[in-house]
């Protein structure tokens, strides 16, 4: 069959919309016929729609409790009709899975069964990373991540890692933040925060070392997933110094976190905390040097049609990036095996769980779940980016 | 963290496809630790695939309580069931159509329109009209709403091939249809969305 001729079948068209590879014949054939191309994007919109109706639909945690107990016999329970949840609330999955991954503290060092990872094997660059572009869920948007090398007008350049130079134009609908140092003033009620420190083994409080105060148009974000056997994931967070949710209760000492399961966990702030926060910005604040993240449409002339544009201008790291690998554990986070964790709950001592949630292995992994939310696609970067 | 060239392989080198499936392997192995009782295996299979197939009951039942119930039937019938999973399908395809039995057992209005609306969604796939722009020209919400407002066959068979991410001879197996229907149901559907979006004002 002559690829020339025959234009790509339902089941091509499909797979591309999954974002499933493409044999380079069909990828020529997709190159030179206007009708594909057509066909290509129709159902690619019809699958952004389907991913964005279904994207962030989760289990609630008391379900799989209640299984386990149908299972253990217990007389099987009936769930009242509820209103069901608005859909695009459910916004920054991703990263929330990094901050759990890394409050675990030994994604990046142990694989599922223990072992150490293979990083110099466990992950691939692929061909939109090649050309400086990273995939998300969503098949029109893409990031590009690097060092802001030059801004000309409206537009900007990104030298990515692999020393890419990528062309980003913005416009007056483009929301471009940078990131900046803010005081303890800035933390208020109602703010969205993710906050590093120390944790206590009560699981219910954590000295700040670093608020990070969240973008305002990022709220929202879901529960963090549910432990095995329905452990309170942030509980385990905050042992480890990690909490994120609404701010609430601020007072002189600190304040206290509602994490997205109502779990409260009091934050103690210092002089010596950090708070970083986000303010608007345009391109002719953005400063030449530093970690910026771009989201938007790619463009056939190679640029990048913005729709967020984040800088971190605190970072003075050599040369940030998206990494291929959840964050290393900050330093004094206890690096535990699996095997010690996540503690059975007291009441189930039966559930020693063996595997651990699954850490990224590409880039595009960073994104998941985030669908178009192009804010929570570049808060997502530039977090995972550290800074 | 900075693997990259430090083993001395070239990128290309590295390069691998995706693969379609890549925890295949371990789901098989869940449910084998399942059928030997293992209720972590269970737990570490609903965190796996619990989300999607909740999503895919959501989308053909539209009620968020029942959907959990259909879902916990699911799990249960899994839990009882894993011995009978032959390998032929993938794990999560084989869950879904669990599901389907599920709540087409709950519902008889489920059963009712999914037997009956052959007539309706499976007439041959007409070629591509002006208003097929119109979903060219939506936003991702605009078309997510429109699915809402689409027939319960035609959110069921876009729901498995773009929400579950399963291939058309997947769907098949899972709607127990032949593959022709399928596609043409799936072309149907679309068509259904364009028409929705194109008298909402975006084909203009």
């Amino acid at each position: 069959m002559s690829r020339t001729s025959s234009h790509l079948t339902l089941e091509e068209l499909t797979a591309h919309a999954n974002g499933a590879p493409m044999d380079a014949a069909a990828r020529a054939h997709l190159g030179t016929c206007v009708t594909c191309r057509a066909e290509a994007r129709r159902w690619n919109a019809a699958a952004d729609g389907v991913r964005l109706l279904t994207a962030g639909s989760q289990p609630p945690p008391s379900l799989v409790d209640e299984t386990l107990a149908a299972i253990n016999g217990a007389p099987r329970s009936y769930r009242r009709p509820r209103p069901g949840r608005p859909r695009a609330a459910l916004a920054s999955a991703a990263a929330v899975v990094l901050l759990v991954a890394t409050a675990y503290g030994l994604t990046s060092v142990f694989g599922r069964d223990g072992r150490p990872v293979d990083g110099a094997g466990s992950a691939s660059p692929d061909a939109a990373l090649a050309a400086g572009l990273t995939d998300t869920d969503c098949t029109n948007l893409k990031v590009v991540a690097g060092t802001l090398q030059e801004t000309s007008g409206s537009s900007l350049v990104l030298r990515t890692e692999n020393d890419r130079s990528v062309t980003v134009t913005t416009s007056g609908s483009t929301e471009i933040t940078q990131q900046v140092t803010g005081g303890l003033d800035d933390i208020t009620n109602g703010s969205h925060v993710f906050v590093t420190g120390q944790g206590t083994e009560s699981g219910d409080k954590v000295a700040a070392r670093r608020v990070a105060i969240m973008p305002k148009s990022a709220k929202g974000l879901p529960s963090p997933p549910r432990g095995p056997g329905g452990m309170n994931m942030t509980e385990m967070m905050a042992e480890r110094g990690h909490t994120h949710g609404a701010v609430t209760d601020v007072s002189d000492t600190g304040f206290t976190v509602v994490a997205a399961d109502d779990t409260r966990i009091r934050v103690t702030t210092s002089s010596s905390t950090t708070v970083i926060k986000q303010v608007d910005s345009g391109p002719d604040q953005l400063e030449e040097g530093k970690f910026t993240v771009a989201v938007g449409s790619p463009g056939d002339d190679g640029t990048l049609a913005a729709a967020t544009v984040q800088q971190n201008s605190l970072s003075d790291k050599p040369a940030p990036r998206l990494p291929r690998e959840l964050p290393t554990p900050p330093d004094g986070l206890p690096k535990i095996r699996p095997s010690g964790l996540p503690r059975p709950p007291h009441d189930r001592p039966d559930l020693r769980p063996r595997a651990l949630p699954t850490p990224p292995k590409e880039p595009r992994d960073l994104f998941k779940g985030l669908g178009c939310d192009s804010t929570a696609i570049a808060t997502t970067a530039i977090f995972a980016a550290g800074g | 963290m900075n693997w990259a060239g430090a083993d001395g392989m070239s990128p290309v080198a590295m390069v691998e496809p995706r693969a379609a499936s890549p925890h295949e392997g371990d789901d098989a192995d869940l449910l084998r630790r399942i059928v030997g009782g293992d209720r972590t295996a269970l737990v570490a299979l609903y965190q796996r695939h619990g989300g999607v197939v909740l999503a895919q009951i959501g989308l053909v039942v539209e009620d968020r309580g029942l959907s959990e119930e259909i879902l916990q039937d699911t799990m249960l019938a899994v839990w009882r069931g894993a011995a009978s999973f032959r390998g032929r399908s993938r794990v999560r395809s084989w869950i879904i159509a669990i599901a389907r039995r599920q709540a087409r057992d709950r519902l008889r209005r489920y059963r009712a329109n999914v037997v009956d609306d052959g007539f309706l969604t499976d007439r041959p796939a007409q070629e591509p009209g002006p208003e097929d722009v119109a979903l060219e020209r939506a936003e991702a919400e605009a078309v997510a709403n429109a699915i809402r407002s689409l027939g319960l066959a035609h959110r069921e068979v876009l729901g498995l091939v773009f929400g579950a991410g399963l291939t058309l001879a997947e769907t098949a197996e899972v709607l127990d249809v032949p593959l022709g229907t399928v596609k043409s149901r799936l072309a149907a559907a679309r068509a259904a969305l364009a028409r929705s979006l194109s008298e909402k004002g975006y084909a203009r």
